[in-house]
């Protein structure tokens, strides 16, 4: 009974919404530019998908603290120099602890700025709703951002290149499937997923 | 009165993302400058069979590696093995769709190559991008500057020693970097030999 009423809240709806009926790449087709590009290994995409996670969520949180203080003419600029900042931020963080993975990105963390799922939490959600649930659905979107980009990249790391976090998990024998390491196959794959996902949650273009 | 809001609301935001940047620019600078040499460091380090951690190499290259040309940035040195005597520098050249580079090392004869590895490249994926994988540049091993590598190629009448296979469907790209590595090895090794 308490499941039952907990499929009703508000943050439950918000989780789900964020994660699948409304995931920001298979239905609602955002932030596809780096999807496609990090994701022909399963490293970069998990590290792509927690820089814009943890985007979404500070950047979301901190337009939704100050939405009553936020002139309207200024907004977008405002919500501009937010997303600028906690992508700096990332970025820094990835240059002195992880250089590896920062290199592996290279543009793509300075991209998360133009990210469209980043600004579109941030004037779809954040500047009408309190900060509690401003973080769930920063969260949620980030989420459902990372784990598409995860599965993507694990059916395009061990179809084309045979491995699976670098470890190599196909036969010696098998031919790796070159069209999936390079942006097309992402194209394919993101394809696929997109059709599949919208047909579990019958979301139809009108 | 709607102006003066503005104006202390764009002071406030942008001296509270400044302060937010300097700070992790405060925890990160010293960290970015030292990792900007552990790429090229760490694959020095493991062509002799060390690995390190982005936190410890700086310290472990110093002990384990001396050069003579302290003139030239760090990067375009060519380093000898305190004990062993073998040499390692960098190499860098155009391959058909980029910058190719990477660390070469030789034995303490100065002609034998012990280990390539390529860090950078932006060959086509599954042709000549094969150039940085481990199964194409081990190769390598055992070869000789003798007076300089070339493609292998049937009753070429040269020392096998100095022939390597070209990467199949990809003669440009094995024809550049092996150019590459003639140039580079005639301009860091040709005085020290």
């Amino acid at each position: 009974m308490k499941l039952l009423r907990m499929k009703y809240t508000k943050w439950f709806q918000t989780l789900k919404n964020g994660i699948s009926s409304q995931n920001p790449i298979l239905i609602s087709v955002l932030g596809i530019c780096s999807a496609l590009a990090v994701t022909n290994q399963v490293e970069n995409a998990i590290a792509m998908g927690l820089g814009v996670t943890f985007v979404v969520i500070a950047s979301s949180s901190t337009v939704s603290l100050i939405r009553n203080f936020v002139p309207s003419k200024i907004r977008m600029v405002a919500y501009m120099v937010i997303i600028s900042a906690y992508v700096i931020l990332v970025q820094m963080f990835l240059e002195g602890f992880f250089p590896t993975i920062a290199k592996n990105l290279s543009a793509y963390v300075g991209l998360i700025i133009t990210n469209c799922i980043v600004m579109g939490r941030a004037e779809a959600y954040a500047i009408k709703n309190p900060v509690k649930y401003t973080f769930i659905d920063g969260f949620a979107n980030g989420m459902g951002y990372t784990l598409v980009l995860i599965v993507v990249a694990s059916i395009r790391e061990i179809l084309g290149f045979g491995t699976w976090l670098g470890l190599p998990v196909m036969p010696g024998s098998w031919i790796n499937w070159v069209v999936l390491s390079i942006a097309p196959g992402g194209f394919f794959i993101i394809g696929l997923l997109a059709w599949g996902l919208r047909s579990l949650t019958k979301t139809y273009e009108e | 009165m709607k102006t003066l809001k503005l104006f202390v609301f764009v002071i406030v935001l942008g001296g509270l993302t400044a302060g937010l940047i300097t700070g992790m620019d405060v925890l990160t600078a010293e960290r970015i400058k030292e990792n900007a040499n552990y790429e090229w460091k760490s694959a020095m380090l493991e062509h002799h069979g060390l690995s390190t951690g982005v936190n410890v190499y700086a310290d472990l290259f110093e002990e384990t590696f001396t050069s003579n040309d302290t003139d030239t940035q760090p990067r375009n040195r060519v380093y000898r093995h305190r004990e062993l005597g073998t040499y390692s520098f960098y190499f860098f050249g155009g391959g058909i769709w980029g910058e190719i580079n990477g660390v070469i090392t030789l034995d303490n004869d100065g002609i034998t190559i012990i280990k390539v590895t390529v860090l950078n490249q932006q060959e086509t994926p599954g042709l000549g991008g094969l150039v940085s994988t481990r199964d194409y540049l081990d190769n390598y091993i055992g070869k000789k500057f003798d007076p300089t590598l070339s493609i292998l190629k049937p009753n070429s009448g040269l020392d096998p020693a100095t022939e390597v296979d070209q990467i199949t469907g990809a003669t440009g790209t094995s024809n550049r970097f092996i150019l590459m590595l003639n140039t580079i090895y005639q301009e860091k090794m040709g005085d020290l030999l």
